[in-house]
């Protein structure tokens, strides 16, 4: 295959971090890891779907600096030494509480056990009412907790995550170092036990979702880049124009804010009154900052989309989990299309495609389709084609990956996509041949919520446009034709005279209630308003 | 030998067969049997209203093929030019028709036919026209090439961005009698009236087309026939007419329920349909053939005939209790087929189904005894399963329940439509408001919000109290991915804030809150879910787009309740060990750091 390869210097432009003084040299693997030079620091294959978007979530709302200014905002704020990060909630004793008595046995050290007691007793104290009444409500309020866990797993209590419902259950990683434990002989107390608690690990909320963060304040902070003006000057792209940049950035704060704070406020106000009472758990009275780590510049244009998305979410007439579960899946498609419009812009041995900035395509085929079907092995094409550029671009010379750290960049920068496309659905089957892309109802309601502001009524055609432009997904119309002569680049032989039924998608988005039909050649995709609709 | 053109006209209405000449409005314009069968639209008066109007509007009238858009058409074209509604035109319509508006000689208005024919230069080109030149204007088109033309005629005048939005919005709107004002669109040169036939309700409009059929003038040309006493065409019609509208109003409930399940029908699918059933494809000389040719006596001469052609048969593609393949090509009977009707209803009616006394609570029209006792024989037979079910698709069609079976044929035809609310819905739809007792409105409210508790909260009615009368709104997690044993009580509704009304244009009835100020439209195959819960069925699924709505439902009930409930009141819900659902009150006070029990 011909793969003509961009000079250095465009290279450099490619990679150049986002902010400017990013510290790259924290790590070696910054330099020799080629995901991480690519991508940015970093997307992490084990993350789960759950903590990137309680990672995002948590550096958005955390304050940027230490006296607490720059909570609930996509900004980027230095502290006089130049240094910069945020200052996250550690949660441990909500944690403890909540957590402690679900937690895999060999992990409960006799210290957290100790812990555990005083903060039942001191609920207790808090809790007015006979005996009786206290151990109830003290139960009832632990299993109400215990149902907000994002992830538990085989791990331990500290590392268990919220399902970030509310600003009160945002919390930052924290991993219990065992084996370090175990050898200290001076452990007696929790005061011991503090310094076996690490905020630095990664392990879980490993960086994914501060990269997302990362890519909204690095398109916040030009809202007048001329390449993001261009784009939304093109016809696929007007629907965009409807907010400038800089009123989309307080749109997304907003509405952001709103699903973190103003939506259970109530719940909010029972954490902080057990946290309160558990005020002697904390690990330290401040907080800790956290560093955060950089983003590729040139990924505003994938970043507006992606403002776009969770400003049309955050408009929708749903409940706030129901916002959440819709921002979860965004932040995991988020991953993967970041991941392909970089690779791309590096790997240049591709053809550009018409009516998408990404110039690549995921082709979706119905999920019940024959083995046999000219789609469906487009789509098998598709993925390969896909997987062998994030792979090949990962061994760009002027990326310098090698040797042992190549292993890791694959881990992360093309296994990843496999693994996410998988969990959310956009991959199928799990395990065997034929691995093709393909959408379930959730995410065709998904992308109904994304890219249809609530009330807009849209022509399929061009709905299918629309997914087309902000995602690369190709489900009919002219992104199909588009796709071919995509793929053609590489000289497929089946690149022609496809018959393809799109009555799949149709059926999805009528029983999700998401397609009107006008007549029988017109049919319409409208996001129901709930404001509207429901005052008729 | 003398035959009835009537019939070869009812035949020529449906595809099942070669001779499907007249479907087009084209050709009804200039038949002769085709006005009485035809009933006028509403919509012609108004839109006839808004072309003489003082001021100019460019009207477009768009639905799907089949709809009655062209027949509407030639209706206004009629009315305008002067002509009697009845008479067929003697000549076709041409492309463009200019007619003298009556109320001002010295305007003209246009009628264009048909835009969908023209080329894509040309649409535009006439739609410049019809804006730019004084008089006001008719299109008809469908409704892709016409979106496209508008959408190419605003681009030109750099209209509002969004205004395929707002067209495609208003093609949506269903048109409610008297209410032209919602449907103009003010945003070019003259104000655009846009009215989509296919957002007409036309149910009862199709089941009105089956007696206009039954009572048409043409069949009095076979009291000369010397068949006529027992020809089964004849036979056919009789018995329908002996319903006296009932055959009617059973019709009509079919067509309510494939509206509301399945997918609406254009009134060209309806009459094709009603055609097929009222002859079966047989024709006037085959029927009086069969009738002469028979070695019976008086009626029995054409019971063979008729059970080919029975209406209750053929209405839903049978023919002598087994399908019909051609009538698969009829829309209607392809939908209805995704259901199958006519199975048992209950212990006591198979009994009677298959008893020589006849059944204990309906009467058949004189005219199909021979052919029910016939069946009746068959179907006493082990391999009479076919004959069973004719048996009660005749039943349901033909039935005229006695005074003393209404409580019998309630549940006959409940469970033959298979749909607990249907007739309620239908007679609603037709008084266009909700006609029920205060008693069964009390309850059918009630039932409603038990069914929504369940839906909120994840525990089912039965774990709450029986005179549970509040509605809990709790912060459930969508993904379900975990139990939620204890949930977190957002806002506690009064089951007496809610009651039920009607919406006159989405023919919806509602459960709405505080007096309206949110509204759930209450669809019959939710009215149905929820008829089918209270009455213990647990098995029935609700579909994913209802349970969106009740979605929808949910956030906007949080929303108008906004901040009104007091934070520091704070009430789970959690299910004892015994199943049953308690709700824990607390106040919480924030500045002690207190959490006292609410007694």
């Amino acid at each position: 295959m011909m793969t003509t390869s961009p000079t250095t210097d465009a290279i450099n432009e490619y990679v150049r971090p986002f902010p400017k003084n990013a510290n790259i040299n924290g790590s070696s693997a910054d330099k020799t890891n080629s995901a991480i030079r690519l991508y940015g620091r970093r997307f992490y294959k084990d993350q789960t779907p759950v903590e990137y978007l309680a990672e995002f979530l948590l550096v958005f709302a955390s304050p940027k600096l230490k006296d607490g200014a720059g909570d609930y905002c996509f900004e980027i704020l230095a502290e006089q030494g130049g240094s910069y990060g945020y200052w996250p909630m550690d949660r441990i004793a909500l944690k403890l509480f909540a957590f402690f008595p679900t937690s895999k046995l060999e992990t409960r050290h006799p210290v957290h056990r100790e812990a555990y007691f005083t903060a039942i007793q001191n609920l207790r104290d808090a809790v007015e009412g006979s005996s009786d009444q206290k151990e109830e409500t003290i139960r009832l309020i632990q299993s109400l907790l215990g149902g907000f866990v994002g992830v538990a797993k085989n791990r331990t209590w500290v590392t268990y995550s919220f399902l970030p419902a509310s600003k009160a259950l945002l919390g930052r990683e924290l991993d219990w170092l065992q084996s370090d434990a175990k050898k200290d002989a001076e452990l007696t107390d929790w005061e011991d036990a503090k310094k076996h608690f690490a905020t630095d690990r990664h392990n879980f909320m490993a960086r994914g979702g501060e990269l997302l963060f990362l890519q909204l304040a690095n398109l916040f902070s030009d809202p007048a880049a001329p390449e993001l003006l261009k784009l939304m000057q093109r016809v696929e792209y007007r629907h965009i124009g409807d907010f400038s940049i800089s009123e989309r950035k307080k749109r997304v704060q907003l509405g952001l804010r709103a699903i973190l704070e103003d939506a259970i406020r109530p719940l909010n106000d029972l954490v902080s009154m057990i946290e309160a009472r558990l005020s002697s758990l904390t690990l330290k009275e401040d907080g800790k900052v956290a560093s955060l780590g950089w983003a590729p510049l040139v990924s505003r244009t994938e970043a507006l989309l992606f403002a776009v998305e969770i400003d049309n979410i955050c408009a929708l007439s749903l409940s706030s989990l129901e916002k959440l579960d819709l921002l979860q899946t965004l932040c995991c498609v988020q991953v993967l299309r970041s991941l392909c419009f970089q690779a791309r812009r590096v790997d240049q041995g591709e053809g550009d495609t018409f009516g998408f900035c990404g110039n690549y395509t995921w082709v979706a085929s119905d999920p019940e389709g024959s083995s046999g079907s000219p789609i469906r092995q487009m789509s098998q094409a598709s993925v390969t084609k896909i997987e062998a550029l994030l792979y090949r671009v990962l061994r760009n010379k002027q990326l310098g990956g090698k040797g042992g750290s190549i292993t890791e960049a694959d881990k992360h920068g093309f296994q990843i996509f496999r693994k996410i496309a998988k969990e959310i659905g956009l991959m199928i089957p799990i395990k065997g041949p034929g691995q093709r892309f393909s959408l379930n109802p959730r995410l065709v309601r998904f992308l109904v919520a994304a890219l249809v502001r609530p009330g807009e009524h849209l022509p399929l055609d061009k709905f299918y446009e629309r997914v087309f432009a902000h995602y690369g997904i190709v489900l009919g119309g002219h992104p199909l034709a588009e796709a071919l002569k995509w793929s053609g680049a590489v000289g497929h032989q089946k690149s022609y005279g496809v018959d393809v039924s799109t009555g799949w998608v149709e059926e999805t988005l009528q029983q999700g209630g998401f397609l009107i039909e006008l007549s029988d050649a017109v049919s319409i995709v409208h996001n129901p308003d709930g404001i509207r609709e429901a005052r008729g | 030998m003398h035959q009835n053109g009537l019939i070869s006209y009812l035949n020529s209405l449906h595809n099942v067969g070669a001779s499907g000449a007249n479907a087009l409005a084209e050709s009804q314009a200039l038949n002769e049997y085709f006005f009485e069968i035809y009933e006028p639209f509403e919509i012609v008066d108004a839109i006839c209203d808004v072309l003489t109007a003082g001021t100019d509007h460019v009207v477009v009238l768009t639905g799907h093929a089949g709809d009655g858009k062209s027949t509407v058409a030639l209706d206004v074209f009629k009315r305008l030019s002067g002509l009697s509604p009845v008479a067929p035109l003697t000549a076709a319509l041409k492309e463009v028709e200019a007619v003298a508006d009556p109320a001002n000689g010295g305007r003209l208005i246009h009628v264009l036919k048909d835009m969908s024919e023209l080329s894509a230069a040309v649409r535009l080109q006439k739609l410049e026209m019809s804006f730019g030149e004084p008089g006001s204007w008719l299109i008809v088109s469908n409704t892709g090439p016409l979106l496209n033309t508008l959408r190419e005629f605003s681009e030109r005048r750099q209209a509002l961005p969004d205004i395929e939005s707002r067209i495609l919005a208003y093609l949506n709107r269903p048109y409610v009698k008297d209410d032209i004002e919602s449907h103009i669109l003010r945003m070019f040169p003259k104000d655009l009236l846009i009215l989509n036939m296919a957002r007409l309700d036309n149910v009862s409009l199709g089941a009105r087309v089956l007696t206009r059929m039954i009572n048409h003038t043409g069949w009095a040309k076979c009291n000369a026939c010397e068949a006529q006493s027992a020809c089964p065409l004849l036979l056919n019609q009789r018995a329908l007419k002996a319903t006296e509208g009932g055959a009617e109003e059973r019709v009509r409930w079919i067509y309510q329920r494939l509206n509301a399940y399945e997918q609406r029908l254009t009134l060209r699918q309806m009459i094709a349909q009603l055609a097929f059933a009222m002859t079966g494809g047989m024709t006037c000389k085959e029927a009086k053939n069969l009738v002469l040719e028979s070695p019976s006596e008086g009626i029995d001469k054409g019971t063979g005939g008729l059970e080919g052609i029975l209406f209750s048969e053929g209405f839903f593609g049978y023919r002598n209790g087994k399908p019909v393949q051609e009538a698969g090509g009829l829309t209607a009977v392809q939908l209805l087929r995704r259901q199958v009707f006519g199975g048992p209803i209950a212990v006591d009616f198979e009994r009677e189904l298959l008893s020589s006394n006849g059944n204990g609570w309906a009467t058949l029209p004189e005219w199909l005894k021979p052919l029910s006792g016939r069946w009746r024989l068959r179907g006493q037979e082990s391999p009479g399963v076919q004959w069973r079910f004719a048996q009660r698709r005749m039943l349901y069609i033909f039935g005229q329940p006695i005074p003393s079976g209404k409580a019998a044929a309630e549940t006959f035809w409940a469970t033959f439509l298979q749909s607990p609310r249907l007739r309620d819905f239908d007679l609603w739809s037709s008084q266009q408001e909700l006609i029920i007792s205060y008693g069964e409105r009390s309850r059918l409210c009630r039932a409603c919000l038990r069914v929504l508790l369940e839906i909120f909260s994840g525990f089912s009615a039965g774990q709450f109290r029986h005179d549970q009368e509040r509605l809990y709104l709790t912060l459930r997690r969508p993904d379900r991915a975990v139990i939620q044993p204890t949930q977190f009580v957002m806002a506690t509704l009064s089951f007496q804030d809610f009651d039920l009304a009607y919406d006159v244009s989405r023919r919806l009835p509602l459960l709405q809150f505080r007096n309206g100020v949110v509204k759930l439209p209450l669809t019959l195959p939710l009215l149905d879910f929820i008829e089918n819960r209270v009455s213990g069925d647990l098995g029935s699924e609700l579909a994913r787009i209802h349970l969106a709505q009740l979605e929808w439902f949910r956030a906007e009930l949080l929303r108008v309740l906004g901040d009104s409930s007091d934070s520091f009141r704070i009430q789970l819900l959690r299910a004892g060990i015994d199943g049953q659902v308690h709700a824990h009150r607390y106040l919480l006070d924030n500045n002690r750091q207190v959490l006292e029990v609410d007694q």
